[in-house]
């Protein structure tokens, strides 16, 4: 055994049970988070469920596009509380993976639990066994000595690739699913020295079927490149001093895109017992970082700065062929969303949630000279999204979700947005005042090939009505309204991330 | 009662003066294969090189036991590690994570590199006894 191998013990937690006697008792999340649905109806959105579901055959409004078929795959964190203990932060929630299939006969739906060993060992004893990413439980660990697998919640993303299911979480191995029952397979182990490596939510897949992917630890950044055809074509680690965590990046033709805001962790407050979350700290006005690799060499790195703030997601990245890389992202003011926002959103304290700031960023990098040019859009945005036909090269239009009007829509998303970026023209479409809306996800018309035509799928809970729709638009007249809307007979916590396949 | 001689000529017989038995106890073993590695160190020496080690067969949800005889009176810290595929160290991935369960005496946070000091246990005297939980 040598001390390097301990290194990466980093991402081995073991809370010690004295410094966080007590926890349990001053935990308030529940209490609070229910009485507050009382006052705000829409939270009972985030109240979780602890069963999967299935409805065959759901009520259609509208028409549903004869060439939309296949599989609308999504993730998002479901159950947040056992034995009366309620998660601090939406990123705790154990995943679950909703499948709609739009076929002849209609549109069905099924939820279904990733069966992790955390969700399995937790199922069989009916109480939390693990802390989580942002909820410090006594006792008990956020991760052991084999990284984070046995804490990873499987919650983030779905995406489907070489016909493999995979539910992604960002700090460990991807979770392989049934693609027709949706039972968990189990974790993915692309080379054995590979085992328990974080695998982010994020993976960018190119039009040739390439599907590329990043892990962070601290200080060190995994690029994996995997082949069309599934099998695993490269893994190197780089070295990235400074480097807390990543949750996306973009590809282009030549280049990897990373924006790294300035992040702190406190390992001393870690073997102190308190959550991950708790142990981030973020300077403020401190620029972030914009790290460039190149494909063909990840040693070839260059850094350039970027205004200061915080980020989640990329929409795409591309060369121009003259020199300039072009990029864009959601650009956060700062960390509040998720230091402060999810937290609050958690104990239903709706007035500590910062006013949502965020924006897209249009990014153009000069290669030669180190010139970077900043354009902020002025929607209040997120879950960006582009034709997966253009990822990597030039795109026109960009979706993406925003919240408009007064009320919720300052804190929350109730309308979907498409910028084309090449004329700044917008086109929007604001669901009921009283909606949670999703990522929406582009779909392709495969009886065209030009960027844009298909169709924008996603899902928007009705507050009033507490139940959760399934919407499709002409991508391209957003403005028009749903084309189709699929009701479920039941709501379903708003979600993160997902992917369609086509039939 | 024990005469004086009669307790002179047994505590002789238990070994050099102030050396001490050290037992240990390991749980939080999960898998059935290869051997749990049980090493004690001192600061010189700690991860570098095992004073005494001990090789123990692993009992799958259960607990094992062993003893390091004639420690000499002074700190040291003990690591236990489960290791499955008999390769006799910690194997970790490409990224530098343990891939194979660990623990160490104290039980400290492995968040970070432990330090000898989050580790570290006094023996002196009698037989003493440690319980590491692997993670
Ligand atoms: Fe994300």
């Amino acid at each position: 055994m040598d001390r390097r191998q301990f290194l990466f013990a980093s991402l081995a937690a073991a809370a010690s049970p004295l410094a966080m006697r007590g926890a349990w008792a001053a935990d308030t999340y529940a209490d609070a988070f229910h009485q507050a649905t009382a006052r705000d109806r829409w939270l009972r959105a985030y109240g979780g469920i602890d069963h999967d579901v299935a409805a065959p055959s759901l009520r259609i409004e509208g028409r549903i596009p004869a060439g939309l078929r296949g599989t609308l795959y999504r993730n998002g964190p479901a159950l947040f509380e056992r034995s009366g203990i309620r998660y601090h932060h939406l990123f705790d929630g154990d995943g679950m993976v909703q499948a709609f299939r739009f076929t002849e006969n209609g549109v069905s739906h099924e939820g279904r639990f990733v069966q992790t060993p955390k969700f399995l060992a937790e199922q069989a004893q009916q109480r939390f066994l693990q802390s989580g990413f942002g909820t410090a439980l006594p006792g008990l660990p956020f991760a052991t000595g084999g990284g984070l697998d046995r804490a990873n919640v499987a919650n983030t993303n779905v995406v489907v690739h070489a016909r493999r299911l995979m539910a992604l979480w960002e700090g460990g191995s991807a979770f392989e699913l049934d693609p027709v029952t949706l039972a968990t397979r189990g974790p993915v182990t692309w080379r054995p020295d590979l085992k328990g490596m974080p695998f982010s939510a994020h993976p960018k897949i190119e039009p040739d079927g390439t599907m590329w992917n990043v892990g962070a630890i601290p200080d060190s950044l995994a690029i994996y490149r995997i082949a069309p055809d599934g099998t695993l074509a490269q893994a190197e680690v780089l070295k990235v001093p400074g480097l807390v965590m990543n949750h996306d990046f973009a590809v282009s033709r030549d280049h990897l895109v990373f924006v790294l805001p300035d992040t702190r962790l406190d390992l001393d407050k870690l073997r102190a017992g308190r959550a991950f979350l708790e142990a981030l700290a973020f300077p403020p006005d401190a620029p972030m970082k914009l790290l460039v690799v190149d494909k063909a060499d990840l040693r070839q790195q260059r850094t350039f700065e970027l205004p200061p703030g915080y980020l989640f997601h990329f929409g795409n990245a591309w060369n121009d062929g003259a020199g300039t890389l072009r990029f864009d992202y959601v650009h956060h003011e700062s960390a509040g969303v998720l230091m402060d926002g999810l937290p609050g959103l958690m104990r239903g304290d709706a007035a500590s949630m910062p006013p949502r700031s965020a924006v897209s960023m249009q990014v153009a990098v000069d290669l030669a000279s180190g010139r970077v040019r900043t354009a902020a859009m002025k929607d209040v945005v997120e879950f960006p999204r582009v034709d997966p036909r253009v990822v990597g090269q030039r795109n026109r239009h960009l979706w993406l979700s925003t919240g408009m009007g007064k009320g919720l829509g300052t804190l929350m998303m109730n309308a979907v947005l498409r910028y084309d970026v090449e004329s700044g023209k917008r086109d929007a479409f604001r669901y009921e005042p009283e909606a949670l809306v999703e990522e929406h996800v582009f779909v392709a018309d495969r009886a065209s090939t030009r960027e844009g035509a298909g169709w924008l799928v996603g899902c928007a809970y009705d507050v009033a009505y507490g139940r959760t729709s399934l919407n499709v638009f002409d991508a391209l007249r957003l403005s028009a309204g749903p084309i189709a809307r699929a009701w479920l007979p039941y709501g379903l916590p708003p979600g993160f991330h997902g992917n369609f396949e086509a039939a | 009662m024990i005469r004086p001689a009669l307790l002179a000529t047994a505590l002789a017989a238990a070994g050099p003066a102030l050396a001490t038995d050290v037992t240990f106890e390991v749980s939080g073993i999960e898998a059935p294969g290869g051997h749990i590695l049980v090493v004690i160190y001192d600061e010189a020496s700690f991860l570098k090189k095992p004073l005494k080690a001990a090789r123990l067969n692993p009992v799958a949800g259960g607990k094992v036991s062993g003893v390091f005889r004639d420690v000499p009176e002074g700190t040291y810290a003990i690591s236990a590690i489960h290791d499955e595929n008999d390769n006799n160290k910690l194997d970790s991935n490409l990224i530098g994570i343990p891939t194979e369960r660990y623990g160490f005496s104290n039980n400290p946070s492995l968040w970070g590199a432990p330090k000898f000091s989050d580790a570290k246990v006094s023996v002196a005297g009698g037989t003493q006894h440690f319980a590491i939980q692997l993670r």
